[in-house]
């Protein structure tokens, strides 16, 4: 019996000390669920506080006005809360992003740290708005400074967009380095001629990444470039940046596809 | 005065009545028999006697019509025609190519190597540029109160 009572208390003090398997959560979905949540409840309030507003216009009287300030400040929350729940949305996507550069993850961090920052001093002056000229004075702090939020949020998203890239052509450059010193450890496998096609091959390979990479550096450059006067500009640059994204992926899909021909071809001889 | 008719041409003059006689035309009909008096009149044309007919005589015909039209499909048929039998033709073999595979292909560190290259192909190309959840949120900036 005390045998068994011995094996026991080892085999649990062995588990005891067995690491604890690291529990990964990604966050980002439960903030983007919580964004959408608040999308809804936006909406809704937004319907309200438009019935409020066009009644208290219509008949002007203290009742609906009273009822106009009451949704006004709602809805003024609301809108606060919920740019405030999609860029925490982002800032759960830039934590998780693992290829970020630490310099381009403390920029962007920054930059919607600044924004939630705003945002909450924002709601708090809602509290002390008592008619609806207090609400449009506050109301109009968020129009003057929402091009400067929409630049912050646009140029997070190119970020996180070039990170997935960029994560890629890690991975087809670490792939590429392999392929090409496993080629010249044999290169005597192989006839001349097979050698001048494959070195050939690489070359063209690496002339693709090139494409890439300079299509990355655009993106780059234009990105820095966001902080825009008009919402306008925004959103045009950001949509060149867009297609910037497609043919850099395109650039990368063609470097791999030559990648995998030539190690396809590395296996023969001739 | 009538004078007396000629005869055609070819035939036999008619008798000449005797002088004083009134000459009357012959009839031109034959006068209409009236039925004499205690004769009961006919009831219709008489029964003909009908003959059963004879079945042998359809079936001789049938008989010859059948042999005639049979002569007639056998001379007149032709004769089908035969597809050609297929002959075989020689097809040229393709020239098996003998390519040599280097050492280093069955080795581990090229078949990961060669999987990894796949791999990447298929993530590159599955990338979701467009991602849709980042689309910033859409709001309404005006109160619509006036001024």
């Amino acid at each position: 019996m005390k045998k068994f009572i011995g094996v026991g208390i080892i085999v649990c003090a062995l588990l005891l000390f067995l690491p604890a398997k690291k529990h990964v959560h990604a966050a980002s979905p439960d903030a983007y669920q919580t964004y959408l949540k608040q999308f809804d409840t936006y909406r809704t309030t937004l319907n309200s506080f438009k019935i409020a507003r066009d009644e208290y216009l219509k008949y002007k009287t203290l009742t609906a006005e009273q009822s106009a300030l009451e949704l006004t400040r709602n809805i003024l929350s609301q809108r606060a809360l919920l740019l405030r729940a999609y860029l925490q949305f982002l800032s759960e996507k830039l934590q998780e992003s693992l290829y970020m550069s630490p310099s381009d993850k403390t920029l962007y961090t920054t930059l919607i740290t600044n924004e939630i920052k705003f945002l909450e001093d924002n709601n708090a002056l809602m509290t002390s708005v008592a008619a609806l000229d207090d609400a449009e004075g506050t109301s109009q702090q968020l129009t003057s400074h929402y091009t400067i939020l929409q630049s912050s949020i646009y140029q997070t998203i190119v970020g996180l967009k070039a990170a997935e890239l960029g994560e890629l052509d890690a991975n087809f450059y670490q792939l590429f380095t392999r392929a090409y010193e496993m080629f010249q450890a044999n290169r005597s496998s192989y006839t001349q001629e097979k050698q001048s096609t494959i070195d050939r091959w690489f070359l063209q390979a690496q002339n693709k990444r090139s494409l890439y990479q300079q299509k990355m550096d655009a993106i780059a450059k234009e990105n820095s470039t966001l902080k825009s006067s008009s919402m306008d500009e925004i959103t045009s640059t950001f949509t060149t940046i867009q297609k910037e994204f497609l043919e850099a992926r395109q650039y990368l899909a063609e470097a791999s596809t030559f990648l995998q021909e030539i190690v396809s071809a590395m296996q023969y001889r001739d | 005065m009538d004078e007396p008719q000629q005869s055609p041409p070819g035939m036999p003059n008619a008798p000449t009545p005797p002088p004083g006689m009134p000459i009357t035309p012959p009839p031109t009909t034959a006068p209409i028999m009236q039925p004499t008096a205690g004769t009961p009149p006919p009831t219709g044309i008489p029964a003909y006697p009908k003959k059963p007919f004879d079945m042998r005589f359809l079936l001789i015909g049938l008989i010859i019509l059948a042999l005639v039209g049979g002569g007639i499909f056998a001379l007149t048929r032709t004769p089908p025609q035969e597809a050609p039998a297929p002959t075989a033709t020689p097809t040229p073999s393709p020239t098996p190519v003998q390519r040599v595979k280097v050492p280093l292909a069955t080795e581990s560190a090229y078949l990961d190597l060669s999987q990894a290259v796949a791999s990447l192909s298929a993530s590159i190309n599955n990338l979701q540029l467009n991602n849709t959840t980042l689309i910033p949120p859409t709001i309404e900036l005006s109160l619509g109160f006036p001024n």
